[in-house]
């Protein structure tokens, strides 16, 4: 009798456990983010670009002067903030994963055949790895935007130049280990060919890793585009980019404060709720990489 | 230990070679290097001239030799703005950016370093908490938006900090925070986890067994086992997080240095040559930097001294 009641218990809090566990606001935030960016033209306002010399600087509705028609009030050319917040979200996520998509194939490709291989080739990776490495790539970033003009393109490559390093050195790394394990002899012995080892037996076992570095550098992609953006040598200016917006407000903190702060603050929490989750699935999925 | 550094020194003058060339293939994809070069205000005998000094009319090859010949000289061209030597403009503002850099290094030195080892002493106590709290809302604040924050604080609300400009040690108190502000929050993690790990080992009971006082056991015996990843690893998160950090603070400060020189002259004028000059040197300080690092490194760890 009591072991049949204890036992549905034990079962009910081991799934209840985990789920505590779950970062769940971090996630909210981040699935609240991706909706923004796939609904913005449906949940903004109004324009992210469209501007009303007439309602310069309104300040956020809850202040004396603002109107709820610009929840956030407006900018220095009468632009809806609300609404260049929603849409920044666009361009924040389009950027960071496409560049952490190119940068992150690129470098599994090029580390995994080089780790498992090993000999002349790893050890040329691994040289280029440290060259990469120890380049000062948002300077590259700034003499791009000087020749070739400020563009999406421009920030995508710039942020690819940082990422894709960091992830043939994981890579490589974990290639490493796994192909000292011992079903990998056994696939050998059986007799599947390399690409099968590779495909087949040793990448699915980077996943978990590619994750918890993923979640990490999309926060860094994120931080680096607004960084360049802030800068004036990143996204464009008319474009809603949460960094272009902080620079917007950059010389009307002291009397318009609210328009610095608000891209500033989706920033915030962008990045710490990938960091929170990041930190969650390394402690889940990789305890190894806790150090890194 | 000496093909050791050898083998680092190679590996940063490769470095520099592969930004160099870069910087020169960027100007030549961008189509004609001459309205780069010269900016949209020269003459026709400016451009005639820089057509000869960069020998732009003849083959890539050619243009290449000279161009790597030109930076070995230290000879960048001139400002398209004020047709002085651009790398004489660099260096005038080299020396504001050093004085903040330094200061900015002792701040995070004074800093990480203390709270780090009180954090691994006191595990798990209200300022170990509060240190990590710190560290992981620190890493999510983008530093340039922090900046603007602190303008408004301190400059606007307060008014007990001028807003821009470099004038007495109070115009150095934001740039500094805004530098600093990841390499803080890094270095301190980095501290504190190896402190712990450094705690926990044989020569520290051992040191306790001796009945040595506390302070000695943590400072003496502690950190000097901890400095070894912290120094280096460290030194490495630094100069990253430090040169965009000065690149940020001088521009949001209007800091008279080498960074905001670099933004203001790509965006606002076009400046090429400058921003070639400054983005060079910047290089060449980083990769010198992480080279110097590399031989510390080497002479602390006495398994490659000895190697």
């Amino acid at each position: 009798m009591q072991i049949a009641i204890r036992v549905p218990a034990a079962r009910v809090k081991r799934l209840v456990v985990p789920l505590r566990q779950v970062p769940v606001l971090p996630l909210a935030i981040l699935l609240l983010l991706v909706l923004t960016a796939l609904l913005a033209p449906v949940l903004a306002p109004g324009s992210p670009t469209e501007q009303n010399l007439g309602k310069r600087l309104l300040p956020p509705a809850w202040v004396g002067g603002g109107s709820w028609d610009y929840p956030l009030g407006t900018d220095l050319f009468g632009r809806d903030i609300l609404s260049r917040v929603i849409y920044g979200a666009r361009i924040s996520l389009m950027i960071s994963m496409t560049a952490i998509g190119v940068g992150g194939l690129f470098g599994i490709l090029v580390a995994l055949p080089a780790g498992y291989l090993g000999g002349r080739v790893d050890m040329l990776l691994m040289r280029a790895v440290d060259v990469a490495l120890s380049i000062p790539t948002i300077l590259i970033g700034i003499v791009l935007a000087v020749t070739l003009g400020p563009s999406y393109e421009a920030v995508i490559s710039v942020i690819v130049l940082f990422v894709w390093p960091r992830y043939a050195r994981q890579v490589r790394g974990e290639t490493l280990a796994i192909k000292q394990r011992d079903f990998i002899a056994l696939a050998k012995i059986a007799g599947s060919s390399r690409a099968r080892i590779l495909i087949v037996h040793i990448f699915p076992n980077l996943v978990p890793t590619l994750l918890v570095l993923s979640s990490l550098q999309v926060g860094a992609a994120i931080i680096m585009e607004a960084t360049l953006s802030f800068l004036g040598v990143g996204i464009p200016p008319p474009a809603p980019a949460w960094g272009v917006m902080v620079a917007d407000g950059k010389d009307l903190v002291v009397s318009a404060w609210w328009v610095s702060l608000f891209p500033g603050i989706a920033i915030l929490l962008t990045v710490l709720s990938l960091n929170l989750l990041g930190d969650w699935l390394r402690d889940r999925l990789d305890p190894k990489l806790r150090q890194v | 230990m000496g093909r050791y550094i050898l083998g680092h020194i190679v590996q940063a003058v490769f470095t520099m070679w592969i930004v160099v060339t870069l910087v020169f293939g960027l100007v030549r994809l961008a189509g004609s290097p001459v309205d780069i070069l010269a900016g949209e205000l020269a003459s026709r005998e400016q451009v005639e001239a820089l057509k000869q000094r960069f020998g732009l009319d003849k083959p890539l090859h050619v243009q290449y030799g000279m161009y790597l010949w030109g930076i070995l000289r230290g000879d960048f061209g001139e400002s398209v703005i004020t047709r002085e030597p651009a790398m004489a403009e660099v260096l005038q503002r080299s020396w504001a950016s050093v004085q903040l850099g330094a200061v900015a290094m002792v701040f995070t030195l004074a800093m990480a370093l203390p709270i780090g080892v009180y954090a691994a002493v006191y595990r798990g106590r209200r300022l170990d908490r509060l240190a990590s709290a710190f560290g992981i809302l620190g890493q999510a604040v983008p530093p340039f938006w922090l900046g603007i924050l602190l303008i408004w604080l301190f400059a606007g609300q307060l008014r007990w900090l001028p807003a821009a400009g470099k004038s007495g040690p109070a115009s150095f108190v934001m740039p500094v925070i805004v530098i600093s502000w990841y390499a803080v929050a890094g270095i301190m993690r980095l501290t504190r986890s190896t402190m712990l790990d450094v705690l926990d080992s044989e020569y520290i009971k051992l040191a306790r067994i001796k009945g040595l006082p506390e302070h000695s056991v943590i400072w003496k015996h502690g950190l000097k086992n901890a400095a070894i990843p912290v120094i280096t690893y460290g030194a490495l998160i630094f100069v990253g997080l430090f040169l965009v950090g000065s690149v940020v603070a001088e521009t949001i400060f209007t800091w008279p240095g080498v960074g905001r020189l670099i933004i203001l002259q790509s965006v606002r004028f076009r400046d090429f040559p400058v921003v070639q000059a400054a983005v060079i040197f910047i290089c060449f300080l980083y990769v010198t930097v992480n080279l110097f690092v590399d031989i510390l490194y080497s002479y602390l760890d006495p398994r490659i001294r000895r190697a």
